[in-house]
């Protein structure tokens, strides 16, 4: 092993333990803060809160803040790269807000009633006023499109809706692949293919980018539904991301996917059942963009379908369900996404969890055997 | 007599499979004894896109599974989480019965319709007697609607009602108006369809004949009738002679025609509707459908509501799929 590489490793090693310490350190500050501003779990409009999760009622989410701030400030204050870890870190944040925003108005806002496409197409037509009537005409573009979204969403009448949450995914998503395109140079204008190499596809990068980071900040979000799940397999996740940064020598990566491990660990300490305190959109958009970014960064972005498989597993069921649903009308799963099915097939959530974690931890493996190739 | 597959779909729905369901009496029952399926249709709330299982068209064993699923969701503590049901409602702590089920599948517009039930059990029954599947048998609608046409292709089922059935593309006519009245053309998988029916609120319905008796009468009850003959009352002699003499086909054979379908009777409330078995006895050979003893549930005549809407109905006749 060369120097480098050893100091690489005991460097973020450092940073990993410091992360876990402070995440520790300050966890029970959040639960106080959380329990004190009552940002937790209702049962009154929560259809999962039934049964042997009644206890669940209560629980603080926004727990992901745990990590969020965790590994913004130690990265801010000891790994700030205006190269590499600005972006990154922006992004997450910019994830982090939107889930955190979502978080409290589903909380503390009030129920939301959306003109539906038909309300408004009648609109037009009564409306004496006419820039009533063209402003009406003018959301029409708006409107259908909440409506076709929504059918991949659970009807959600509080919070941001997903429509809405899309446009600022997008925003993440273009600021991430502009970083990438424009500052990171034209070695990353190319996509690396398992036991392949690369192909340089120029912009095309761009799409790609976007997409894995909506797409895996929402995979992250969807599979966030059992106590510990969403934090073992992102622990896995950084953590293959941090054996991969440490081969490919990355100095600013790799210190930054150890932080995040770091904190990983102190937030699944506490959200394993029964959990202090829940992820939160706040820590699943975030972290789920972070996920895709770092992996970007890295060139290594197929990597992300090793790495970030059990979240993507989760959400092809949901899609899997809502398109077997609308086309065929028939489940495909007793309910989504998967652990839901499971949890309705007998399993306990403990059991669920463990394999999850499991599978994910050999997927991982496999990814960074096939990264080495 | 309906293939052995199809008929235990029937027994399916007449008794949904709910596992660990207790009987009446508290003994643990055989597999989902006594659920039996209500009746649903979508006609009035119009869901669109939605699971079939919703709009009234389900299996026997979507609906016992939906019911689990929607249980799960409304906190009912209705089932165990192995699935199993109850033997005590979690939250009330009552034991639990057939009719506590039947009561939350009601209210939650779980249950089957008319056509639903119908092609659930031909197709049953086609699949395992012709090895054909009707539901790419069957015309829905015309290739040249392309999008009704290729949503009918995806989900069949839900797009078949019983004007699907009067479809000459689809059907013949065994009995009616155009064919006549010989019952014994009958068979097990031919389906009774109601079209148009006067009242308000009733739409059209359909039948599925499961099995249909013919037999003839037994000697003992013509040689009384015959020893009748010799009686001394001139009267009774004459009447009794001008019974034998009578086409000897026509006077003896009996016919009963078997029929399943799935309905809401009005008399029996909310909560009394569903998936039904009756019989209609041909006691009127060569006169058309309204003139034969309908019986279902012990019900004769005006109090047997399917016979009374048949008679609303301005088209009634017993039809068989092209297959």
């Amino acid at each position: 092993m060369s120097p480098v590489s050893l100091y690489l490793l005991k460097q973020s090693l450092g940073f990993l333990i410091s992360a876990t310490a402070v995440a520790f350190l300050w966890a029970p500050l959040l639960t106080k803060f959380l329990y004190k501003y009552k940002i937790t779990r209702r049962g009154d409009y929560d259809f999962t809160l039934q049964g042997e999760k009644k206890h669940k009622a209560g629980t603080p989410i926004m727990g992901g803040l745990l990590v969020i701030v965790t590994v913004a400030v130690i990265t801010i204050l000891f790994n700030w790269d205006r190269s590499y870890t600005y972006v990154p870190i922006g992004v997450m944040g910019l994830s982090a807000l939107l889930g955190a925003a979502d978080d409290l108005l589903t909380i503390f806002g009030g129920e939301r009633r959306l003109r539906s496409l038909k309300h408004r197409l009648n609109l037009i037509k009564v409306h004496k006023k006419w820039y009533m009537k063209f402003w009406h005409t003018f959301a029409i573009p708006w409107t259908a499109f909440r409506e076709m979204v929504s059918i991949f969403g659970s009807k959600q009448e509080r919070g941001i809706q997903v429509h809405e949450k899309l446009i600022l995914q997008f925003i993440a998503g273009a600021i991430t692949a502009w970083w990438v395109y424009v500052k990171l140079g034209e070695n990353w204008h190319t996509l690396w293919i398992p036991f392949n190499g690369v192909i340089t596809i120029g912009w095309w990068i761009i799409p790609i980018i976007i997409f894995f980071v909506m797409f895996t900040a929402n995979a992250v979000n969807v599979a966030d539904g059992l106590d510990g799940l969403a934090g073992g397999c992102l622990i896995s996740a950084f953590a293959g991301l941090t054996i991969i940064s440490w081969i490919e020598g990355r100095t600013a990566f790799m210190p930054l996917n150890a932080t995040v491990v770091g904190a990983l660990i102190a937030y699944t300490y506490f959200n394993i059942k029964p959990a202090r305190f829940q992820m939160g959109d706040v820590g699943a958009l975030g972290l789920g963009a972070l996920l895709a970014i770092n992996a970007i960064a890295l060139n290594r972005t197929l990597l992300l379908l090793f790495f970030g498989f059990i979240f993507y597993i989760e959400i092809f069921s949901v899609i899997i369900q809502v398109l077997s649903r609308h086309l065929l009308g028939r489940r495909v799963f007793k309910m989504s996404p998967l652990h839901h099915h499971f949890e309705i097939k007998g399993w306990s959530e403990e059991k669920i969890v463990t394999r999850f974690w499991l599978i994910q931890a050999f997927v991982v493996t496999v990814g960074i055997w096939i990264a080495l190739h | 007599m309906l293939s052995p597959k199809a008929q235990t779909l029937i027994h399916s729905y007449l008794n949904l499979p709910f596992k660990g369901l207790l009987r009446l009496d508290g003994a643990a029952g055989e597999v989902g004894v006594g659920v039996r399926c209500p009746y649903f249709n979508n006609a009035r709330l119009k869901q669109r896109g939605q699971l079939r299982v919703l709009v009234g068209k389900g299996t026997p064993k979507e609906i016992a599974e939906e019911a689990y699923i929607i249980s799960v969701q409304k906190h009912a503590g209705l089932f165990e989480k192995s699935g199993d049901c109850c033997l005590h409602n979690e939250h009330t702590g009552a034991p639990m019965t057939a009719d506590d089920l039947r009561k939350f599948l009601i209210d939650n517009r779980l249950g089957i319709e008319c056509s639903g039930f119908v092609t659930h059990v031909l197709r049953t029954h086609y699949l395992e007697s012709k090895k054909t599947d009707i539901l790419k048998k069957l015309f829905i609608v015309p290739k040249h609607q392309i999008a009704r046409w290729l949503i009918s292709r995806l989900r069949p089922i839900e797009n078949i009602d019983v004007k699907t059935y009067v479809s000459e593309r689809n059907t013949v006519q065994i009995i009616g108006i155009t064919v006549g009245y010989d019952y014994s053309k009958v068979m097990a998988g031919d389906v009774i369809t109601m079209l148009d029916k006067t009242l308000p609120f009733q739409c059209n319905h359909i039948l599925v004949v499961t099995d249909v008796i013919s037999f003839v009468i037994p000697n003992p009850l013509r040689r009384g009738e015959e020893s009748l003959s010799q009686s001394p009352n001139d009267g009774q002699r004459s009447l009794v002679a001008a019974r034998l003499a009578r086409n000897d086909n026509e006077a003896d054979q009996r016919i009963t025609i078997h029929y399943a379908h799935s309905r809401a009777w009005q008399s029996e409330g909310k909560y009394g509707h569903g998936v039904s078995e009756g019989k209609m006895e041909i006691t009127a050979p060569g006169k058309d459908l309204l003139a034969q003893t309908w019986s279902e549930q012990n019900k004769t005549g005006e109090q047997n509501e399917t016979f009374t809407e048949a008679k609303t109905a301005r088209v009634i006749e017993i039809r068989r799929l092209k297959v």
